[in-house]
C-alpha cells in the first residue's frame, strides 16, 4: 500500500503533463477546426509498424543526447552542448568510416563506434576541462562550441569531405544493419541496431553512476561539492569526466545517423536533438533508466504530428513539448512535498 | 530591579504543544511557563525538541495541537513578523545577516516602518545605534560591513537588531558555542542586563556549568518532553547531567580524564614549516604556521572561530594549497602549490558536518564510502553491489552506535549529533596515521560527545595521531597532550597540556598577551 502510494507520487508529474498536453492538443484542434475524433481516428489510423519503427528511430537520438545532458547533470553541470557533441562524434564516425573503407567490415564497425563516441567525448571534454581549469561557466561554454561545431563542420565539409555538389560525404562502408531486416513489417523505416547500442550505454551508465566508486564520486560532486572536496575527491577531474563521458553519448548518435540510417554525414542533420535532450534528460530526472522512456514520449510526439500534418502543422507538437514540460517542472515541487509528508 | 522605562515582557505560556515530524514526535504536549524578566535555560540532548518547541514559539512552525497564551490570551503565530509584532525575537544558530551589508541596514532591513518607499534617513539612525551600541557596551559601528566583523561581533548585531525592533522575549540558540570565554562573560553580563530591563530570555545550550552560571530557571527536555524543571535555588549538576541523559550515571565529566605522559622523541608524522596561505592584499588566512604532530598523541588548537582554523585544518589534511612554507607528511615533503598525494593525505572531519561533511540526499552507507576510492573491502576493483555495500557498513555503523542503524536512510534524515557520528565513522575508519578533527563535537548532545571523544582517544591508544582544532575549550582540555592557540592566523607555540596556565589560555584567544 505504501509503495503502491510512493509509486503514485512518483508518477504524478509526468501524469499530469501528460494529461496537460491531451486537453491541450484537444482544445488546439477544437480551436482549428478539427474535430478530437477525427484527429484521433487518423492518428490510431496511420500508427502502424512503420511509424513504430520511426519512433524508435527518433528515440535513439533522444537517448544518446538525453544520456549527454542527463550524466553531466549528476556532476552538478549544465550540458547545452548535445547538439555539438553529436555534430561532432557524428562528423568523427564519418570520418573513420571513409578512412577504415578497406579494413574489414566487423573491425571497421567497431572503429567507427569508437570514433563516435571519442569524437564527441573530445568536443565534451573542452568545456568540462574550462570549467575545472578556468571556473568559466559551463552554460555559455557549451552553446559557444555548439556554434563552433555546427560552423566548423560546415568548413569541413565544404573543404575536404563533401561530395561535389551536395553537403553530404561519401558512403561509408562500415553499416549497422536495419531493425527491418529482422521485422519486416516496419519496411523503411529509419530504425536500426544502434538502438542497442542506445540500450546498453542506457545500462552502461546506470551502473557506472549506481555501482562503481567512480559514479559515486560523479555523483558526489554533483549533489555536495565541498562535501566531495572534504572527503578527498578532486572535483575538477570529476567535472571534466562527466562532460566527455556525456559528450561521448552525444556523439554516439553518429552511430544511429551515420552508421544506422544514411550512411553518410550529412550537414545540418542534428536540428535540435540535442536540446529536445534537455527535455528527455529533464523528464527522466537525470537518471539513465528513465531516459528510455522519456525519449520514447518524444520521439512518439514528434512521430505523431507528422502523421496529422494534413489536420495541424505539425509546430503543434513543439508546443506540446513545452506545455509537457513546463507543467512537469511545476508539478515536480508538487511531488517532493508529496514524498516528505510521505515518509 | 525592573526598570519602569521598559514595558515588560509579556507572560508566555506553551500548554501540551504538539509537533510530528513524519513518524517522529518532536514536541511531545509540553507545556512550558516563561515568566517576564527571567533567564530561562532550555536543555537537552539533540533531538530532544528545544528547536522545534522555540522554532513553534517564533512563527517558524505551526504546532499539531496545543496552544500559545501570551499574556493569558491564546495566540497563533503563523509567521516570524508576528511573532517580532508581539516583542519575541530569537538569534539562530547560524546568524541571519547579509554579509555586504552594512550594520544599519541589517539592522533596519525589515524593520516596521521601513518598509514604504520614504528616503532612509541614514544620519538619524546611525545615531539612533550609536546611542544603543552604546549603552549596552557594545563596540559597534552602524556603517561597517558585516562581512568584516568577527563572529562575536556579529552576534551583537542579532541582538542590537532585536532590540531595536522591541523585543520583549529573546530566544537565544546556542549562542555561546561560538564566543571566546571572555566574550562569554561579556554576553552573560548583557543578558542579566536585559533581564533586569524586564526583558525574558530563553537560553538553550549544552553548556551545563552556563546553566548554572547564569539561568534562573532551567526545563530538561528529553525525547521530546519535559523530564524536569527546577529554579535556581535547587539546581545541581549531577541531577542535571542523569535528567539529560535519562537517569543513567553521569560519567566522566570535564578535567577527570588524565592523559599519558608524552613519549619522548617520537619522531614527527607532520610536520609544518613557516606554512602561509594567503592571497593579494587580505591578510593572510595563515601565517608561518610551525607545528610538529608527533606519532601518538592528540594536539589541540584552541581559540575562537575564525581566527584560521577552517584553513589551518584544510591545508594541514592537504585539502588547501599554500602560498609559503613546507609541509610534510611522514616521508613525503612538498612546498607551496604542491598537493599532498593519495597515500599520505590525512583523514578529516570537516567543521561543518552538514555543508562540507555528509550529502544530505545520499544513504548513509553511500556518505561512508565518500572518497575511499576502491579501498574498502566490499568493493570489487570496479564495481560493488549495493547489498555488500550495505553490509560492510552496517558495522561501521554498529559500532559508531547511529542510530537509527539503518545504512539506507539518507543522512539528512538523522539527527545531528548522529550525522557527526557517521562522519566521525568514515573518517576514523579511514585509519590514517594522521587524523584532523575541526570542531568534531559542536552542537552535539553529551552522549555523542562522550562517545566521539572515546573514539579519538582509542584513535591516539591506537598509535595513530590527531590535530584537534576545537573552539571548545572544555573539550581541549580533556583530550589532548598539547595546546596551541590560534589567533589571527598565527599559531603560538604549543604546550603540554599538564600544568597549562588557563588564564593565561584565555587570554592568548583573544589575543590580549604575547
Amino acid at each position: 500500500m505504501k509503495r503502491l502510494r510512493w509509486v503514485a507520487i512518483q508518477m504524478l508529474p509526468i501524469a499530469g503533463a501528460l494529461g496537460a498536453a491531451i486537453l491541450l492538443a484537444t482544445l488546439i484542434s477544437v480551436l482549428m477546426g478539427v474535430s478530437p475524433g477525427v484527429l484521433l481516428r487518423t492518428l490510431l489510423s496511420r500508427f502502424g509498424s512503420y511509424a513504430w519503427g520511426q519512433v524508435l528511430f527518433r528515440a535513439t537520438f533522444l537517448t544518446f543526447t538525453g544520456l549527454a545532458v542527463a550524466l553531466v547533470f549528476q556532476a552538478g553541470l549544465f550540458n547545452i552542448g548535445a547538439e555539438g557533441q553529436a555534430v561532432a562524434g557524428s562528423l568523427a564516425c564519418a570520418a573513420a568510416g571513409i578512412v577504415l573503407a578497406g579494413a574489414p567490415p566487423g573491425i571497421a564497425l567497431l572503429l567507427c563506434i569508437i570514433a563516435a563516441f571519442a569524437g564527441g567525448a573530445v568536443w565534451g571534454w573542452v568545456p568540462g576541462w574550462l570549467k575545472a581549469r578556468f571556473g568559466t561557466h559551463e552554460v555559455i561554454n557549451t552553446i559557444m562550441l555548439n556554434f563552433i561545431a555546427l560552423a566548423g563542420s560546415n568548413f569541413v565539409m565544404t573543404r575536404c569531405l563533401a561530395q561535389p555538389e551536395t553537403v553530404r560525404t561519401a558512403m561509408v562502408r562500415a553499416t549497422l544493419p536495419k531493425l527491418e531486416t529482422w521485422f519486416g513489417t516496419m519496411r523503411g523505416s529509419a530504425a536500426n541496431s544502434s538502438l542497442l547500442i542506445a540500450i546498453l550505454a542506457v545500462v552502461a551508465a546506470h551502473y557506472f553512476l549506481h555501482h562503481t566508486p567512480a559514479g559515486l564520486a560523479l555523483r558526489a560532486v554533483g549533489r555536495g561539492g565541498p562535501q566531495a572536496r572534504m572527503a578527498g575527491i578532486a572535483a575538477g577531474r570529476w567535472s571534466i569526466a562527466a562532460f566527455a563521458l556525456g559528450g561521448g553519448c552525444a556523439g554516439l548518435v553518429g552511430t544511429n545517423f551515420v552508421l544506422g540510417y544514411k550512411h553518410y554525414y550529412e550537414d545540418g542533420f542534428t536540428g535540435g536533438i540535442g536540446f529536445l535532450g534537455i527535455a528527455v534528460a529533464l523528464v527522466a530526472r537525470n537518471e539513465p533508466l528513465g531516459v528510455l522512456p522519456a525519449a520514447l514520449l518524444f520521439g512518439f510526439l514528434s512521430e505523431s504530428g507528422l502523421l496529422v500534418n494534413t489536420l495541424l502543422p505539425r509546430e503543434m507538437v513543439d508546443v506540446l513539448t513545452g506545455a509537457i514540460l513546463l507543467v512537469f517542472i511545476a508539478s515536480e515541487r508538487l511531488r517532493s512535498r508529496r514524498l516528505r509528508g510521505a515518509s | 530591579m525592573a526598570s519602569g522605562a521598559y514595558a515588560s515582557a509579556p507572560d508566555i505560556e506553551l500548554e501540551a504543544i504538539t509537533r510530528r515530524f513524519g513518524a517522529t514526535v518532536a514536541n511531545d504536549r509540553i507545556d512550558l511557563h516563561l515568566r517576564p524578566a527571567s533567564i530561562h535555560a532550555l536543555v537537552g540532548e539533540n533531538g530532544a525538541g528545544k528547536s522545534t518547541l522555540m522554532r513553534i514559539l517564533f512563527g517558524l512552525l505551526h504546532p499539531d495541537s496545543g496552544r500559545i497564551r501570551v499574556d493569558g490570551i491564546a495566540t497563533r503565530f503563523s509567521s516570524p513578523a508576528q511573532a517580532l509584532a508581539r516583542g519575541i525575537g530569537m538569534i539562530h544558530q547560524h546568524f541571519m545577516l547579509v554579509p555586504a551589508m552594512t550594520v544599519l541596514e541589517n539592522i533596519i532591513l525589515g524593520a516596521d516602518g521601513q518598509r514604504s518607499l520614504r528616503r532612509i534617513s541614514y544620519e538619524r539612525l546611525s545615531d539612533e545605534l550609536s546611542a544603543l551600541f552604546a549603552s549596552y557596551g557594545f563596540d559597534l559601528s552602524p556603517r561597517a560591513r558585516v562581512e568584516s566583523l568577527g563572529v562575536g561581533e556579529r552576534q551583537r548585531v542579532e541582538i542590537a537588531r532585536l532590540l531595536f525592533r522591541g523585543a520583549k522575549l529573546l530566544i537565544c540558540d546556542e549562542p555561546t558555542a561560538v564566543l571566546a570565554p571572555p566574550e562569554v562573560a561579556a554576553f552573560f553580563e548583557n543578558l542579566r542586563r536585559f533581564r533586569d530591563e524586564g526583558r525574558t530570555i530563553v537560553f538553550i545550550t549544552h553548556k551545563l556549568a552556563e546553566v548554572l552560571e547564569i539561568a534562573d530557571r532551567v526545563t530538561v527536555l528529553r525525547r521530546g518532553r519535559v523530564v524536569g524543571e527546577m529554579g535556581r535555588e535547587e539546581m545541581d549538576r549531577d541531577r542535571l547531567v542523569r535528567m539529560i541523559m535519562g537517569g543513567g550515571e553521569p560519567g566522566a565529566g570535564p578535567g577527570d580524564w588524565t592523559a599519558p605522559p608524552v613519549a619522548g622523541g617520537e619522531a614527527a608524522v607532520l610536520a609544518a614549516r613557516d606554512v602561509t596561505c594567503g592571497t593579494g592584499s587580505e591578510p593572510p588566512a595563515l601565517e608561518g604556521i610551525d607545528l610538529d604532530l608527533r606519532a601518538g598523541e592528540i594536539l589541540g588548537i584552541a581559540g575562537v572561530i575564525g581566527n584560521g582554523q577552517r584553513e589551518l585544518g584544510e591545508v594541514i589534511s592537504g585539502r588547501r594549497a599554500f602560498s609559503r612554507g613546507r609541509l610534510r607528511w611522514g616521508e613525503h615533503e612538498i612546498g607551496p602549490g604542491g598537493a599532498c598525494p593519495r597515500t599520505h593525505r590525512p583523514a578529516l572531519i570537516p567543521e561543518d558536518r552538514s555543508s562540507e561533511g555528509l550529502i544530505g540526499s545520499f544513504r548513509l552507507w553511500e556518505n561512508l564510502l565518500l572518497g575511499r576510492g576502491t579501498e574498502p573491502a566490499c568493493l570489487h576493483p570496479l564495481w560493488y553491489s549495493h547489498r555488500g555495500a550495505r553490509s560492510w557498513a552496517r558495522p561501521i555503523l554498529e559500532k559508531f552506535r547511529v542510530e537509527p542503524l539503518m545504512p539506507d536512510y539518507p543522512a539528512d534524515a538523522l539527527s545531528g549529533g548522529n550525522q557527526q557520528k557517521v562522519l566521525c565513522a568514515r573518517e576514523i575508519s579511514r585509519d590514517r596515521p594522521v587524523l584532523v578533527a575541526c570542531q568534531p563535537t559542536r552542537g552535539i548532545d553529551l552522549a555523542s560527545t562522550r562517545f566521539i571523544h572515546d573514539m579519538l582517544r582509542d584513535y591516539r591508544a591506537r598509535g595513530r595521531s590527531v590535530l584537534l582544532i576545537s573552539a571548545d575549550l572544555d573539550e581541549i582540555l580533556e583530550l589532548t597532550d598539547r595546546v596551541g592557540v590560534l589567533y589571527r592566523g598565527r599559531l603560538g607555540t604549543p604546550r603540554p597540556r599538564l600544568g597549562l596556565d588557563l588564564d593565561q589560555l584565555g587570554r592568548e584567544m583573544v589575543g590580549v598577551s604575547p
